[in-house]
């Protein structure tokens, strides 16, 4: 698989990238523009097992993506002589068309164990047909999780399925580890795996969330023979947060200093008893006012 | 292993239609836009003057008005609940002054976002220079949303609070527009609605977390978009800057990322020496700048703007000392 | 107590205020009432267009509104401050201007607040201050002063007012319409003047001048605050309250002189209001004027003198852009009433009466010296914003509303006038030799009466 294969994190860059669309001057609207248009597929294999086929389809017009938005892409099965569809999945208004098919699913593979998908678009109206092809080995990630006092690490098994169903190691590979954040992977460590096994050494000072737990994905990335092949694991290896939820100072809460609290009150009530003092005296005058009237 | 290379790619020459609303796109193409933007469901919507261009799948180039970013109707947050915080976050941003070529993309598209008019900037882009000798250079500046927010302790009806993810927010149902909070901000960070906006009318339920609709009359300023990290997405600004400029992420999991690559905060501003503008002031702020060493671009580089733009810098003392040498970029 | 022959002679002489109002009195108060009404019109399209018709902007959010504000409480509180300290002074010159005194001070306080809510973007949550009220705002400080004080205003107005009511009540002569009797005999609530009631309406009028006078340090404090509670390098300094309390004062006389000058010469009062009274309030002015002076110095000289880079940054704006107004209202201002109060023969009444009127003008400048520049120069500088929203300039509407204040405080005042005597009339009588024929008061010096 030589194209290039996109990773979720460059997945969200993407459309991040559709939305900063900008308006075009009005005066582009008459004006002949020229596109540049990609047509690109890659596949992934993901943590259950499931495999994905994504295909990305965009116009790139002075340097702005402009997606191709409810195109039915054709994903085939094939063989140097026969070709079976598996499955057809329109483009998103980003221009991304998914097609994601179960672990169980049984592909058609050569002599060598590849399982070769080309992915097709058919044209129509003035959009020319586009079409790709990839072939990939099937292969499974094992992690095995191993606590000790002197550190945590994680055993990855990389095995490679032959045509009998066989697990066989795979030579090497490069492999990638991440953990997960908010909106993005933290990536953690990269090797070179030999003889399908590696060990990691996980880093003792990731907070992880508020428990310490960890999401950690283990990758093969952009592999010839694999693609992308993705496994996941929870840990419970994180310190946790950094910061405890600070304590929130007085001039900043709902409620106030009760210093001032107490302060305004009796201010308040100084004042009021002065005034009700005056109204008292005017009603004791009126008082009289009225008895010197009765008397006169 | 690819086998065989019909077309992956390849050229296309389009006329370039324009069109009014979503619902043209589905006149042309035939095809309907989804159940966020169907039609239908909001037969009333107005334009909101956002565009995105889409090409049909039979060749044709089209923009359409996009409905606004900030709509969430599903994951709605009342006023009432978006004093709370997200449970379990502190928010920071770090961004990296040696990146930054005032390209403004940042500013546009919170613009668009929060509905905002031209000329309001929840993100101002200034130019700084420390002292006499120094170069000058280009400072994205959000709301530092303080851990002793100053704005906050002045408010009198409790229309800006400070949240537990280290979000300052306002609640402009609440605000009563006496604008002492933006007299008191030393960062200035705060604007306010002075006059009547066709988009204040727009009808979506208001949320301090999206701050749209918003009202005349009230004090607006940048939100750090918890309704955008609330989706799992990045605030616009981040998403927006082409040079990964801004980091943004969660200091209670120590981890920041500018779409790009993601790092640990911690030693992003241990290994950049990271500082807070005008830390004497006590006020704690929660953005990170990185100095601007070792630029990637050089400080003209930043004038690459409309004339308009351009012209808001004047008044600094930089460019009228290079105006007056003649050499005024 | 006295006779009802001084009592028929006094009213007399003020029945033709309250009575008969003459043309020019007419043309007057039209053109006043014409000039709050344009106030009204330029109210109304702020409040429908938004604040956008004013001139301020994003940086400097208080312009004329809240300088007028911050002035207008002030001379509201030199008024209280004023009359309650020549309540425990007990000087026969004094009763002529006491009433006058004690009306701006109402009246001040009434049309204050009209400029802060001019300021407000949304008046119609004003109720929003009770509702949802913060303790820790200055805002909140302001809100309970100001509304405790109007009332303790009021309430200590009323008093003093009470026994003149009495007189107009008990004189059926005044050719008055029948309401306006009615309403004297309510507001008189049975006063005879006799000795318990007396003593009852001194004892309250006692206890409520000296409230008034802590209240009047303790809300010009909290106004001073408002400024000086902020980071910003113009505002955070701690003399702020007493120089505030200072200025108001300042400004407070200044009004209290003009507007001795005005009554005077419209109602010809020349017999009550004499010489004397302008320069025993000429020299407190100049008194007022020198601590005015001295307080800016420091704040000024200090921020000079340290020479903080923000601090730097202001001033220099306010000896280039400003270098006028800050010659007005920091130097003539302070000079000008030593120099017409060191030199007897420039002691005039007229003359007195031209600086106050400096004085007025000046310490307004000072105001907005101090709100102002300050807003245009924050610690981070104003960039990145038009050109033109960077320097604040007032537009027509600020200026018809501010002079719509003005008319306001006048109409109201000459309300008054028509509606109770200027002059209290029961103190003249406590009082016959108040004045001689020279115009020259009979006692002088001060002594403390007693009534127990």
């Amino acid at each position: 698989m030589r194209n290039s294969l996109y990773k979720s994190i460059k997945y969200l860059v993407l459309v991040g990238l559709f939305f900063n669309l900008e308006t075009l001057p009005l005066s582009a609207q008459d004006d002949d523009v020229s596109l540049d248009m990609e047509f690109r597929f890659k596949t992934y294999k993901n943590a259950d097992k499931t495999r994905s086929f994504i295909v990305e389809f965009y116009g790139t017009m002075e340097k702005e993506r402009v997606p191709v938005y409810d195109a039915e892409i054709r994903f085939f099965n094939s063989t140097e002589d026969e070709e079976v569809l598996i499955g057809t999945a329109n483009t998103t208004q980003e221009g991304i068309s998914n097609l994601t098919l179960p672990a169980d699913y049984s592909y058609i593979k050569d002599e060598e164990g590849y399982i070769n998908v080309t992915a097709r678009f058919e044209g129509s109206g003035d959009l020319d047909s586009f079409e790709e092809s990839l072939a990939v080995r099937d292969l499974n990630l094992t992690l095995e999780l191993n606590e000790s006092e002197d550190g945590n690490t994680i055993t990855v098994y990389a095995n490679m399925i032959d045509n009998l169903g066989e697990e066989i190691p795979i030579e090497e590979s490069d492999i990638y580890f991440y953990v997960q954040g908010m909106v993005s992977r933290l990536p953690i460590g990269d090797d070179w795996l030999e003889e399908g096994e590696y060990i990691f050494d996980f880093p003792n000072d990731i907070p992880g969330d508020k428990n310490g737990t960890l999401l950690v994905y283990v990758e093969i990335e952009d592999n010839d023979d694999f693609g992308n092949v993705t496994q996941t694991a929870t840990v419970n290896w994180g310190t946790g947060p950094r910061l405890e939820s600070g304590k929130v100072r007085m001039l900043w809460s709902d409620f106030g200093p009760i210093w001032m609290i107490v302060l305004m009150s009796t201010l308040l009530i100084a004042v009021w008893a002065n005034i009700i003092h005056s109204i008292y005296n005017l009603v004791r005058i009126n008082q009289e006012g009225k008895e010197l009237k009765e008397t006169t | 292993m690819e086998k065989d290379n019909h077309k992956k790619s390849g050229k296309l020459r389009r006329k370039f239609l324009k069109l009014g609303i979503l619902s043209g796109v589905s006149a042309v193409a035939g095809v309907s836009l989804g159940s966020n933007t169907d039609p239908a469901e909001e037969p009333d919507k107005e334009e909101t003057g956002e565009k995105m261009k889409l090409l049909t799948p039979d060749g044709k180039l089209v923009e359409v008005d996009k409905a606004s970013v900030n709509n969430y109707p599903e994951a709605y947050i009342s006023p009432e609940e978006s004093r709370k915080g997200i449970p379990d976050r502190k928010f920071v941003m770090v961004i990296d002054l040696s990146k930054c070529k005032n390209a403004r993309a940042c500013v546009e598209k919170c613009q668009k976002a929060h509905n905002l008019t031209y000329y309001q900037e929840f993100m101002k882009i200034q130019l700084i220079q420390d002292h006499e000798d120094g170069e000058p250079y280009w400072l994205p500046k959000p709301c530092f949303h303080c851990d002793y927010p100053p704005c906050v302790k002045v408010c009198p009806t409790g229309a800006t609070f400070k949240r537990d993810d280290n979000i300052v927010l306002i609640d402009t149902d609440r605000c009563i527009g006496c604008k002492f909070c933006v007299t008191s901000c030393p960062y200035s960070a705060r604007q306010f609605n002075w006059s009547p906006n066709p988009s204040f009318d727009e009808e979506q339920p208001y949320s301090p977390e999206t701050s749209v609709p918003g009202s005349l009359g009230t004090v607006i300023k940048c939100d750090f978009c918890p309704d955008m990290t609330r989706a799992g997405k990045l605030p616009h600004c981040v998403q927006g800057c082409p040079m990964g400029v801004i980091y943004f992420g969660d200091k209670n999991e120590d981890i920041v990322t500018n779409g790009d690559e993601t790092l640990r905060f911690s030693e992003l501003i241990k290994d950049g020496a990271a500082f807070r503008y005008l830390e004497d002031l006590g006020t704690a702020p929660n953005v990170y700048y990185l100095p601007a060493a070792n630029r990637q671009f050089p400080l003209e580089r930043g004038f690459d703007v409309n004339d308009e733009v351009k012209a808001r810098y004047d008044n600094v003392p930089y460019i009228q000392k290079m105006k007056k040498k003649d050499i005024a970029p | 107590m006295n006779s009802d022959y001084s009592r028929t002679e006094i009213l007399k002489r003020f029945a033709p205020i309250l009575e008969k109002t003459s043309t020019m009195g007419w043309i007057w108060i039209i053109a006043l009432i014409y000039l709050v009404g344009m106030g009204v019109y330029a109210a109304y399209i702020q409040f429908t267009e938004g604040q956008v018709v004013t001139g301020m902007r994003d940086h400097v959010v208080w312009g004329f509104y809240g300088v007028n504000f911050l002035y207008i409480l002030g001379v509201s509180y030199a008024g209280a401050f004023a009359s309650a300290i020549l309540h425990f002074i007990r000087t026969p010159w004094k009763i002529p201007v006491i009433r006058i005194i004690e009306s701006i001070t109402v009246l001040s306080l009434c049309v204050g607040p009209f400029f802060i809510f001019l300021c407000m973007g949304r008046l119609d949550r004003l109720h929003y201050l009770f509702l949802y009220p913060r303790i820790q705002s200055p805002i909140t400080w302001d809100v309970i002063a100001i509304t405790t004080d109007l009332i303790v205003c009021i309430v200590y107005l009323y008093l003093t007012f009470v026994p003149d009511f009495a007189i107009l009540r008990d004189h059926d002569e005044l050719k008055l319409p029948k309401w306006r009797k009615n309403l004297y005999r309510w507001l008189a609530i049975g006063y005879r003047d006799t000795p318990t009631q007396r003593k009852r309406l001194y004892r309250a009028t006692r206890a409520m001048s000296t409230m008034i006078i802590m209240m009047a340090i303790a809300v010009y404090t909290v106004l001073a605050w408002i400024f000086s509670l902020t980071l910003q390098p113009g505002w955070n300094s701690s003399i702020f309250a007493i120089y505030f309390i200072v200025a108001g004062v300042y400004a407070g006389i200044a009004v209290i002189i003009v507007s001795l000058y005005v009554v005077r010469e419209s109602f010809h009062l020349e017999d009550y209001i004499v010489r004397r009274h302008f320069s025993v309030s000429g020299f407190v002015m100049m008194i007022i004027a020198v601590l005015f002076g001295y307080f800016t110095f420091s704040e000024y000289f200090s921020r000079w003198y340290s020479n903080k880079e923000h601090d730097i940054l202001l001033l220099n704006s306010l000896f280039d852009r400003y270098f006028w107004h800050f010659i007005f209202a920091n130097y003539l201002t302070v000079i000008l009433p030593i120099v017409v109060m060191t030199f007897k023969r420039f002691r005039t009444i007229k003359n007195i009466s031209f600086t106050a009127l400096v004085a007025i003008i000046g310490v307004w400048i000072n105001r907005y010296l101090i709100v102002v520049p300050t807003l245009e120069n924050p610690y981070l500088p104003i960039q990145d914003t038009r050109l033109e929203y960077v320097f604040y300039s007032p537009t027509w509407v600020e200026w018809l509303l501010i002079v719509a204040g003005i008319a306001g405080f006048c109409l109201l005042f000459t309300v008054i006038a028509k509606f109770v005597p200027i002059i209290p009339m029961q103190e003249v009588l406590d009082e016959p030799e108040t004045v001689n024929d020279t115009g020259e008061p009979k006692i002088s010096g001060i002594e403390i009466k007693s009534y127990t």
